[in-house]
């Protein structure tokens, strides 16, 4: 008999202490103090999430609002960092942008994490001809570029903003239900989920109270390091001409309009846009690192 | 002057000799200029042009500002198109496309990516001559041809040394098969161009060298129609063994200057000249590659890996000037609009689309897509075309005026009396090139603040857009249309006829049908350009699109590619894809 016993999710985080009112204070503090670049890209996201939250009064200019006699002005006192070819302002748009960047990302990242989780806990728990049948499905989904689906979702749905949450929710949903799954596969044999079915209780209950909480470890780290690989994904699409139609601003259909048409785009227009995106997936990315090596100390300092 | 070869000293004998002909030629051509027309022997009731052989230049004279050309005396062969005393013979042109061509059937496409990499080797019985911006008809298979007076017969007279490149002789019978295809196709078969030719009723054959197109009614410029790079001859046999669909048949032959050598799909298309090729000294390349390079096209022009290529973004002609490369650009019958379905709300209102038509400012509109394309403006007709209004003409129309707040202020009168006085939202699908997709963005931005028409924009790729639009699945929608020529019997048929093959809004209008009527039938050019007139006014008056500015297009060579043709706002699209007059000085 395995001698395993359930682990706190998040142990290396709240160093054993319990989450709620101060402690998860605490927790943060220390995992600010052990993890210092963690700590400061989680202050980039949180100036990120500021920012798109307070767009309206952080804008200079209305961002969809053309003058045509403006066009194309290079960084000036007027526009700190210039206009597109309409006359707009860019700095507004790219901080309208990041509305959009955002909002996917962490809604792809919560659907798709969420369905993935109820997906591979139930496979990997059920087993038999469920498992087989749902693998067989995700590996064909997995079959496909993930890009390349998306554009073959979205043409099928049209542009906007639902069909690119439904499209990279899909997409992502293989890769995590994987993860579960594998995790599902173990616990399922440990010693205290046999007691527990042995005591009688359900099958759903002991995969929701006893299972699923064993792959949020994992799972979290992948949903941070996720964030960054769907915002560019949305930048693509948008970069594709099949992201958020306009006049709505995205960091994607800003680089997208102008790289696209023409050999030597206005550099103010491919640099301004491209820096956000990657200060913000830099951010996910380091901070999913840190997350990473303070919930499993065995996998510190490996990529 | 220095020659280089027999050929120069050849040129310069033959030069000499023609001093007294040039100078009669000079001597007619100033006489008609000042008005002495009447007193010069040259003054004739129909159609002829006389062909003068000069340093192996044909001269063209036009009579009564007629287009239509007509040849030397049958039997006497003349060179079909301007040779160049100067041009050294030899070396491979490298040239740029997109992608391997879906269909190498010409007469089953509408689009260049299929006449640009099979246009190498095609060949019709006439050609328009992209020398003097395709205002004369030049030889091609047929070295003769005569119109009848009433205009109902043209007799082409075939050469008897024009070959196919499988080897067997163009005869009577290969030119009947070929266009019975193009004006009659067989079920199953598509003929893009088939409506061109609707007043067509019979192309026989009459004797081992002669043609004949008998018409049902006369049919206004007929010659350039029928001069189009599209209308290739094929070897009947092989249209018959591959039931007259060429779609798949990669190497077919054709009569053209270069023959295809090779394909390597996604990478390369070769052509090596035809050594049997009819018009002796053409081509002057040794072959042609059309490499297949997709967007990568215009980066490896500009590091000199190809000679030519055609570039239409302005920012990039741009770029490529600057690095000393040479280039032309022409307005061409290409039409970006805003299209309305007008079986729908709001749409189905007049008055909506006069609304919608006078708040595009066209000035602004092309400041915007400076990045994109170089629109041209005009309403009804590419600007430059014999047929378009002057500047001052458009500046009488109301959408064209500088006072931009009385157009808006009339605008949202019209839109009130629509019974829209707050406007409205509506869904707009847009292409997916960016011109238009920069284009749709400017009407979304101007509609809203001008009269609160709140578009939500869909942008489709541009294959799914034509379908759309040829379904009419749309309420409104950004897109283009596109023809060939610069002639109203083209361009106007196609866009706005009832049925017209890309009258996207599926406007029908029996007043407009019966000028068009009219207009594709009058051979005198002035009282056709009434007729046009006209029907520009039905189209104001009806307003089916709002056309926000035509296309242009751009053509680039590297310095040392010569015997490039001037293209001008005549010419058209799909124009001299045979580059048999090219040569690398090199």
């Amino acid at each position: 008999m395995m001698d395993q016993q359930p682990t706190d999710a998040l142990a290396g985080l709240s160093g054993g202490v319990r989450y709620g009112g101060t402690a998860f204070g605490s927790a943060i503090f220390r995992f600010i103090k052990r993890y210092p670049v963690g700590g400061a890209m989680g202050a980039v996201i949180a100036l990120l999430f500021f920012i798109a939250i307070a767009a309206p009064l952080l804008s200079p200019y209305d961002p969809i609002q053309i003058k045509v006699l403006d066009a194309r002005t290079g960084p000036s006192s007027q526009h700190l960092i210039g206009t597109d070819y309409m006359g707009r302002d860019l700095l507004s748009r790219i901080i309208y942008g990041a509305r959009v960047s955002l909002f996917v990302s962490v809604t792809v990242v919560l659907m798709s994490t969420v369905l993935a989780m109820a997906l591979g806990v139930a496979s990997g728990y059920i087993g038999g001809r469920f498992d087989m049948i749902t693998q067989r499905v995700l590996e064909v989904i997995l079959a496909f570029p993930g890009l390349v689906l998306a554009l073959a979702l979205l043409t099928a749905m049209g542009a906007g903003v639902i069909p690119i949450l439904i499209a990279l929710t899909v997409v992502r949903i293989p890769a995590t239900t994987r993860v579960t799954r594998s995790v599902a596969l173990a616990v399922k044999e440990y010693p205290y989920v046999e007691a527990a079915r042995a005591i009688g209780a359900s099958h759903t209950r002991i995969m929701f109270r006893h299972v699923a909480p064993q792959t949020v470890a994992p799972v979290l780290v992948l949903a941070t390091a996720s964030l960054g690989t769907v915002i560019i994904a949305e930048a693509s699409l948008g970069f594709l001409g099949l992201g958020i139609p306009p006049p709505t601003p995205t960091w994607g259909n800003l680089l997208g309009g102008v790289v696209t048409a023409t050999f030597k785009p206005l550099w103010w227009l491919v640099v301004f846009p491209g820096i956000a995106i990657v200060i913000t997936v830099l951010a996910f990315n380091l901070l999913g690192d840190s997350v990473r090596d303070a919930v499993d100390p065995r996998l510190r300092g490996t990529t | 002057m220095v020659f280089s070869d027999s050929r120069s000293i050849k040129a310069l004998r033959l030069m000499k000799i023609g001093f007294p002909t040039w100078a009669a030629v000079l001597a007619i051509f100033t006489a008609v200029a000042c008005g002495g027309a009447a007193a010069t022997p040259m003054v004739v009731e129909k159609e002829v042009i006389k062909e003068v052989e000069v340093e192996k230049e044909v001269i063209k004279e036009v009579v009564k500002e007629k287009i239509v050309v007509a040849t030397p005396v049958p039997g006497i062969a003349a060179p079909a198109i301007r040779r160049d005393p100067l041009a050294k013979t030899g070396g491979v042109l490298k040239t740029g496309a997109g992608s391997t061509p879906g269909t190498w059937d010409v007469n089953q496409s509408p689009s260049s990516s299929v006449l640009s990499p099979v246009g190498p080797r095609l060949e019709g019985v006439i050609k328009v001559n992209p020398f003097d911006r395709g205002l004369t008809i030049v030889p091609g298979l047929a070295h003769a041809w005569e119109v009848s007076d009433d205009g109902l017969l043209i007799t082409f007279h075939l050469r008897d040394n024009a070959k196919f490149h499988d080897g067997t002789s163009v005869t009577p019978d290969d030119v009947v098969a070929s266009w019975t295809r193009i004006h009659a196709p067989p079920e199953g078969v598509l003929s893009y161009r088939k409506d061109w030719f609707s007043r067509i009723e019979e192309v026989k054959a009459v004797d081992d060298l002669t043609v004949e197109f008998v018409f049902r009614e006369t049919s206004a410029e007929i010659l350039r129609f029928i001069a189009s790079d599209w209308n290739a001859v094929f070897p009947k046999a092989v249209l018959e063994e591959y039931d007259n669909d060429l779609g798949s048949y990669v190497m077919h032959p054709a009569a053209g200057p270069f023959q295809m050598a090779e394909l390597k799909a996604g990478e390369v298309i070769r052509y090596e000249k035809f050594q049997d090729y009819w018009n002796e000294g053409l081509p002057y390349l040794d072959g042609i590659e059309i490499h297949l390079l997709g967007s990568g096209r215009f980066a490896a022009f500009l590091v000199g890996q190809l000679d030519t290529l055609q570039v239409n973004n302005p920012v990039d002609y741009q770029l490529a000037l600057d690095k000393g490369i040479q280039g032309e650009r022409a307005v061409v019958p290409i039409a970006r609009a805003i299209y309305f379905n007008l079986n729908v709300e709001p749409f189905d209102d007049v008055r909506v689309r006069q609304a919608i038509d006078l708040v595009i400012d066209r000035d602004e509109l092309a400041a915007v897509s400076a990045d994109v394309a170089i629109p041209a403006k005009g309403q009804w007709a590419p600007p430059g075309n014999a047929y378009a209004l002057s500047d001052s003409e458009l500046g009488n129309l109301p959408a064209y005026s500088p006072d931009r707040e009385a157009r808006v202020t009339q605008a949202k009168a019209l839109l009130a009396e629509a019974g829209y006085p707050d406007g409205f939202t509506a869904h707009m699908t847009v292409g997916s090139p960016q011109s238009i997709v920069v284009t749709s963005e400017f009407f979304q931005a101007v509609l809203g603040d001008t009269l609160n028409i709140n578009l939500e924009l869909e942008t489709l790729d541009w294959s799914v857009w034509i379908a759309r639009a040829k379904e009419r699945q749309f309420n409104i929608t950004a897109g283009a249309q596109f023809t060939t020529l610069h002639d109203p019997s083209d361009f106007m048929n196609v866009f706005w006829r009832t049925g017209g093959a890309q009258n996207w809004s599926g406007w029908s209008s029996p007043e407009f049908d019966a000028i068009m009527d009219q207009v594709d039938t009058e051979l005198d050019p002035v009282k056709r350009k009434e007729l046009v007139l006209q029907a520009y006014k039905v189209l104001d008056k009806e307003m089916p699109q709002v056309t926000g500015a035509w296309g242009v297009d751009g053509h680039m060579w590297w310095p040392y590619v010569k015997g490039f043709p001037s293209r001008g706002p005549t010419l058209g699209r799909y124009v001299y894809f045979d580059r048999q007059t090219l040569w690398l000085d090199r």
